[in-house]
């Protein structure tokens, strides 16, 4: 498989920023995602979203391997308790995220780095608050570590 | 009979009546009377479901949308019904618009007891709508073609720059109006109906003098855009002559210059400004302003010549003009002739003509002339003694009336036949004369003029009149009184009762036609005379004086003309426009019938006027401006102040657009706008629908498919799309399931749209675009990268298939604002992003033509959002938004290379229902079906057991067994629901949580519950009408199902457990034991993907080598 590198010469300006993974159902914490959007708020960009069409689908491997490829943090974003697309799959993503956050541990990332929660259909304030949150407490325990 | 099926208005049932319909195989016309479904739909909150719903149907292939649409005919045939539609304009491109909503940004009008701007969104079809009822009556009245509610609204606001900056577009003369102008746009005003017009004059003033104080203070060219005022004309541009230098004239040669001909004008005065600079005296009209908008014109290359006449006595004669090379003449020379009043002793010494007086006393202000001076003594020929009756009541009469009071003259009356109602002179000028000292004696005409040749005028005999019945001009006629003469004792008589055009100039052989009343005639909006290539323009055309606005509209439709006429095209037809224009007439609400009295204009003191030509009017503050303009009542509500227009990136605003009337043919009709309709409008082939029953909008549904249908649904050649009995449990081994890996070469084209053009798109001005494609070209695997102003548009569409041809792309990426290439509709989805697919043809059979269709668009064409996702969120950081686009982008190129061969294809679905249980609508409901021509069957006892196997839905009841592909489950009360439900365990329970979604549906696809509360005849029906359409939708849609790769799966059942749709099921084939999920259950949430222990099942959407190729890409360092 072809890997590709977006940049490898202009690099110095974004290198001190985190990159961090942002996990979002295609529901819900997508909808919270792009809510955000149309009405221009704005957010660290250290944001770096991917789309699963549900939570649930993300295994314990592919958050190892965000780690593994270099991100910063990694948050899981889905659908409040209750209101799943599909009923049943953020259930099971808190269930894999329980497994999950064991492993990050052992691997010696810190807690702050992986974080799951959930974002309502069209709360694009909540969303900005949480991924704000989630950056900052990377930055902050980030440099308590340095 | 047609099968089309109209629908009226957009509440809830009738939303989920047309989406019925429309997977039924019903053509759908839903007509909606406000700019946007649902509008009026009893909902106060539109959820996201709705919208999704709406999105829904927007995009359906079925379903046509008619917004600002009523029905203004219907007529009823035997079978069907001819419609015609009334659509009001949207005034948006629904094709173009992007809703970036910049416009609502700048539109300075709010709309009056509403929360939004005139320019608004509000749900669907997702493009902004205007809110226009009409032409504001200001705006319409205006010869000049001035929107003048648009700049009064921009003034209001403190945008002085946009205010003038509108004027100017329409007319050259800005400062001028404001001072002189007769505002019929005042008169038309509707403040008039409250307490006074908004006095537009004055604001017109005020933004002209606001412009002219800027550029005295250095703040350069003219324009907020830094207009360019260098000449435009190149060396072979065509030459236009123009005769005459007064308003009409120049508005020609200002249009004319701006297209780029080199125009020269010939003025006979040593003055410029004709009419203006000599019939409008200095202290209304300051001469400096005349030059100073006239410079302007100059600076685009305009040549004036003064002294210069044309004609038989004139410097040059008309022929001249042609022979010096000028390829067309416009002559504009006015109406300088007073007429005559016809009276005895008109031609005694002590006789003037008004105009005549009026050109004199400018004349002495603006030259040097001792000719001109002497000439006024002549007329004043007793000094300040000299007793002075000017005859008439327009500005004429008026303006000598002041002129000749200014030089003290003591007695200085003014005697009309009429009462000041109707005297044509304006308001303001008449109470300015009152104050100066000027009698006004009413009711009066002349008779004869006393007086001799040697002592000149020594008197007027005159008669009392009173007003009869109207003339032709509307005006009361005046009536002599009988025996009502007297004698007014007089030195000097004015006559200022009109003019008209001298027509001397013309030689013996100008061969131009010309009316017995000393006019020219012209080709009505050709402005062209009987002599080819020589136009004329103002008041030598019409019969009625114009005053400076006429002339310049005037003067700008024979620009036009003349332009057409060079440049070989037809004319515009202004007539027929102005005929369909509405005007705007809403009624006012209470709160706008407040008083607001007007704000007053600060005059010089009368000492100061009346011993010198000084401006009489000082104008207002900016305090001033912005408090009059804040009284306009936004008639329109729009206000066509173009601000809209300036800011509108793909162009999608179009203000003139007009009504259509379309027609169509129907074979049913449904009210689902609260209304039943008219009287007229019920009976066999009308259906009706409450506002907020989904359930009965599907049971309507089913209703009007058998009433379209009925027929042939019992031949059995319509209905089901496919009943053909087509297993859908495939071999799994059969499939080649290989994830993550290609067999053809990776052809991969990037596409980044900027929302808008270079950077100033919505995208384009917060991330670098053109830098990101270049980096993008160097990727491994891409073959092109591309940067588009609109990747939304029809033109976006064709310019991205124009490249899959030109470079043979296999894989498609495209940076906008869609996120993902699914038929699918979700949460967030918006209009834009259907159109965009839409027009990349990625639903529906690419055109035979289109090179779009040789890519599987669904699995390898990825987008990117780079606008709410990047350009909207990180405006402050440019570079970390560019940054981070960069590698979104990266990550969909990573995405689209590591796309699957092969994913699930369409399956066919054996279509058959099995109704469980006996209740009434159970009952219903097959006879429903069976009128549909369903293959379906009853079960009246409930059933032991179902499961789901092989596509199908198996049902067991005391040792007999039943499958279908579709289930209604119908219980007569509470404990035959609870073992229904029961029934289901030994397979997989049917989860109790979200019931009745939508009323009828269950989370399980294909089963839908008739709860035993639902009234049988409706629900029954409904159950039908939404399980076909189901039954019509699935197998047809791309199927994003998770899929099972059967050498790694060891048939643990994990999946199984972890579905709650009961979509994975073990099966055996030749002695191999794996799971099979199957395709038209799985909802493609990818939950199994996670939990397989053996990693043997791919997401349908996302699988993990996908998310682990963008993940690498994303999250890519220098090395």
């Amino acid at each position: 498989m072809v890997t590709i590198h977006p940049d490898k010469i202009e690099e110095s300006t974004t290198q001190s920023r985190p990159k961090v993974i942002v996990f979002t159902c295609n529901w819900n914490a997508y909808s919270g995602l792009e809510t955000a959007g149309v009405e221009h708020l704005t957010y660290s960009p250290s944001v770096h979203p991917l789309k699963v069409m549900c939570l649930g689908q993300i295994s314990p491997g592919i958050v190892l391997k965000a780690f593994e490829k270099g991100a910063d943090g990694v948050l899981l974003l889905g659908c409040p308790p209750g209101e799943c697309h599909f009923e049943f799959g953020n259930r099971r993503a808190a269930e894999i995220f329980e497994e999950v956050k064991g492993l990050v541990a052992l691997l010696g990332y810190r807690e702050e780095q992986l974080k799951l929660d959930w974002i309502g259909a069209g709360e694009g304030e909540t969303f900005v608050n949480v991924v704000n949150n989630f950056v900052e407490k990377l930055n902050g325990s980030a440099s308590d570590v340095a | 009979m047609t099968k089309d099926a109209l629908i009226v208005g957009s509440n809830i049932a009738g939303l989920q009546t047309t989406l019925d319909l429309a997977d039924s195989g019903i053509r759908v016309h839903l007509i909606e009377a406000n700019p946007f479904l649902n509008a009026n739909g009893g909902s106060s909150h539109r959820s996201p479901k709705l919208n999704t719903r709406m999105l829904e149907i927007a995009r359906h292939p079925n379903v046509t949308v008619w917004t600002n649409t009523k029905i203004n005919h219907l007529e009823k045939s035997e079978k069907e019904f001819q419609v015609e539609l009334h659509q009001q304009p949207r005034y948006v491109d629904l094709e173009l618009c992007t809703a970036c909503g910049e416009c609502v940004d700048v539109c300075p009008v709010k709309v009056q007891d509403s929360d939004h701007k005139v320019i608004y969104l509000d749900g669907q079809p997702g493009c902004m709508a205007i809110h226009k009822v009409g032409k504001p009556p200001c705006s319409h009245t205006c010869p000049g073609g001035v929107h003048v509610q648009g700049y009064v609204a921009l003034i209001a606001q403190g945008r002085f720059q946009e205010a003038i900056d509108l004027i100017r577009e329409a007319i050259p003369f800005p400062s001028i109006c404001g001072r002189v102008c007769t505002h019929p746009c005042e008169i038309n005003c509707r403040r008039m109906e409250i307490d006074a017009p908004v006095s537009v004059r004055l604001l017109k003033r005020f933004v002209a003098d606001w412009e002219m104080e800027q550029r005295s203070m250095g703040a350069g060219e003219i324009g907020s855009q830094g207009e360019d005022v260098t000449p435009l004309i190149a060396e072979d541009t065509k030459k236009v002559a123009i005769v005459g230098a007064g308003p009409g004239g120049m508005t020609v040669a200002d249009r004319l210059a701006r297209k780029g001909y080199q125009v020269t004008v010939f003025e006979k005065l040593p003055v410029i400004g004709g009419m203006m600079a000599i019939g409008i005296p200095g202290y209304r009209l300051p001469r400096d302003i005349i030059a100073h908008e006239y410079q302007q014109i100059q600076d685009l290359g305009v040549e004036i010549r003064l002294n210069t006449a044309i004609g038989s006595d004139g410097n040059h004669s008309l022929d001249d003009l042609l022979e010096m090379g000028y390829d067309a003449v416009c002559l504009a020379v006015g109406a300088h002739k007073s007429q005559s009043l016809s009276i005895p002793g008109e031609e005694l010494p002590g006789v003037e003509h008004g105009i005549d007086v009026l050109k004199t006393i400018s004349l002495i202000h603006q030259q040097n002339d001792l000719h001109n001076e002497v000439n006024l003594l002549q007329v004043l020929r007793k000094g300040i003694k000299t007793r002075i009756a000017v005859l008439g009541g327009g500005n004429t009469a008026v303006d000598v009336a002041r002129s000749l009071k200014r030089y003290n003259v003591e007695d200085v009356g003014i005697l009309y036949r009429r009462t000041r109602a109707e005297m044509p002179a304006m308001p303001e000028e008449i109470e300015d004369a009152e104050e100066e000292g000027i009698t006004l004696d009413y009711l009066v005409s002349p008779v004869r003029v006393l007086g001799d040749e040697a002592n000149g005028v020594t008197g007027l005999e005159c008669m009392r009149m009173e007003l009869g019945e109207p003339d032709s001009s509307g005006r009361r006629r005046p009536v002599p009184i009988e025996g009502s003469e007297f004698v007014v004792d007089l030195d000097l008589v004015v006559l200022a009762i009109g003019q008209k055009p001298d027509l001397d100039f013309l030689d013996e052989s100008h061969g131009i036609d010309v009316t017995p009343w000393d006019q020219i005639q012209v080709d009505g909006p050709q402005f062209m005379t009987s002599r080819p290539g020589v136009f004329a323009v103002g008041d030598v055309v019409t019969d009625a004086e114009m005053v400076v606005i006429e002339a310049i509209g005037m003067g700008n439709k024979a620009a036009e003309a003349i332009d057409a006429y060079l440049s070989g095209e037809q004319p515009y037809e202004f007539a027929t426009d102005a005929q369909e224009v509405r005007i705007a007439d809403r009624v006012l609400s209470d709160a706008e019938r407040t008083q607001k009295p007007r704000t007053r204009v600060a005059t010089i003191p009368i000492e100061q006027r009346m011993s010198s030509y000084t401006e009489v009017e000082l104008g207002y503050t900016a305090e001033q401006a912005i408090a009059e303009a804040s009284r306009c009542l936004a008639c329109g509500p729009c206000s066509e102040c173009q601000a809209c227009v300036q800011v509108c990136k793909p162009g999608a605003i179009i203000h003139n657009q007009r009504d259509s009337y379309p027609e169509l043919n129907v074979g049913a009709v449904i009210w689902a706008d609260g209304s039943d309709g008219d009287d007229d409008w019920t009976g066999k082939g009308f259906f009706s629908l409450p506002p907020e029953d989904p359930l009965l909008g599907s049971a309507v549904a089913n209703q009007v498919c058998v009433h379209l249908n009925g027929s042939e649904y019992q031949k059995g050649n319509v209905g089901l799309i496919d009943t053909v009995n087509h297993a859908v449990g495939k071999s799994p081994w059969a499939t080649d399931q290989s994830p993550g890996f290609t067999t053809q070469p990776d052809r991969t084209g990037v596409f980044i749209c900027q929302c808008g053009t270079n950077g100033n798109g919505e995208i384009s001005k917060v991330i670098d675009t053109q830098s990101i494609r270049a980096r993008a070209a160097t990727w491994p695997g891409v073959i092109h990268a591309e940067v588009l102003p609109f990747s939304c548009s029809a033109e976006g569409a064709h310019q991205i298939d124009e490249a899959v041809q030109s470079y043979s792309l296999n894989r498609l990426v495209l940076a906008g604002c869609s996120c993902c290439s699914i038929d699918q509709v979700c949460d967030s989805c918006t209009y834009q992003r259907i159109r965009c697919k839409d027009n990349l043809q990625l639903f529906t059979k690419p055109e035979r033509s289109s090179a779009l269709g040789t890519i599987d668009q669904a699995t390898k064409f990825v987008f990117v959002n780079i606008r709410e996702q990047c350009a909207w969120v990180h405006k402050d950081d440019p570079e970390a938004a560019t940054s981070k686009a960069k590698a979104l982008i990266a990550g969909s190129v990573a995405r689209a290379m590591a796309t699957p061969t092969k994913l699930n294809g369409a399956e066919k679905v054996q279509k058959s229902v099995l109704i469980l249980g006996n209740s009434d609508a159970a009952n219903n409901c097959l006879s429903a079906m069976k009128e549909r021509g369903v293959a379906v069957r009853r079960v009246e006892s409930l059933p032991e057991s179902v499961h789901h196997a092989g596509g199908q839905y198996i049902v067991a009841q005391n040792g007999h067994t039943w499958q279908a592909s579709a289930l209604i489950l119908a219980p007569k009360n509470k404990p035959e629901r609870k073992r229904l439900f029961k029934a289901f365990e030994s397979h997989k329970p049917l989860p109790e949580g979200q019931l009745t979604r939508n009323g009828i549906e269950t989370p399980r696809p294909g089963v839908y519950l008739i709860e035993p509360k639902l009234d049988p005849s409706i629900a029954g029906a409904s159950a039908t009408g939404r399980l076909i359409a189901w039954l019509n939708r699935v197998g047809n849609q791309h199927p994003i199902a998770s899929t099972v790769n059967p050498t790694r799966c060891r048939a643990c059942g994990t999946c199984g457990e972890i579905c709650d749709f009961g979509a994975p099921e073990l099966i055996e084939e030749n002695g191999h034991h794996t799971s099979w999920i199957d395709p038209t259950i799985c909802s493609g949430c990818g939950t199994c993907v996670a939990h397989c222990p053996s990693g043997a099942i791919t997401a349908g959407y996302s699988t993990d080598a996908q998310i682990e190729a963008m993940l690498s890409a994303i999250l890519a360092r220098p090395i």
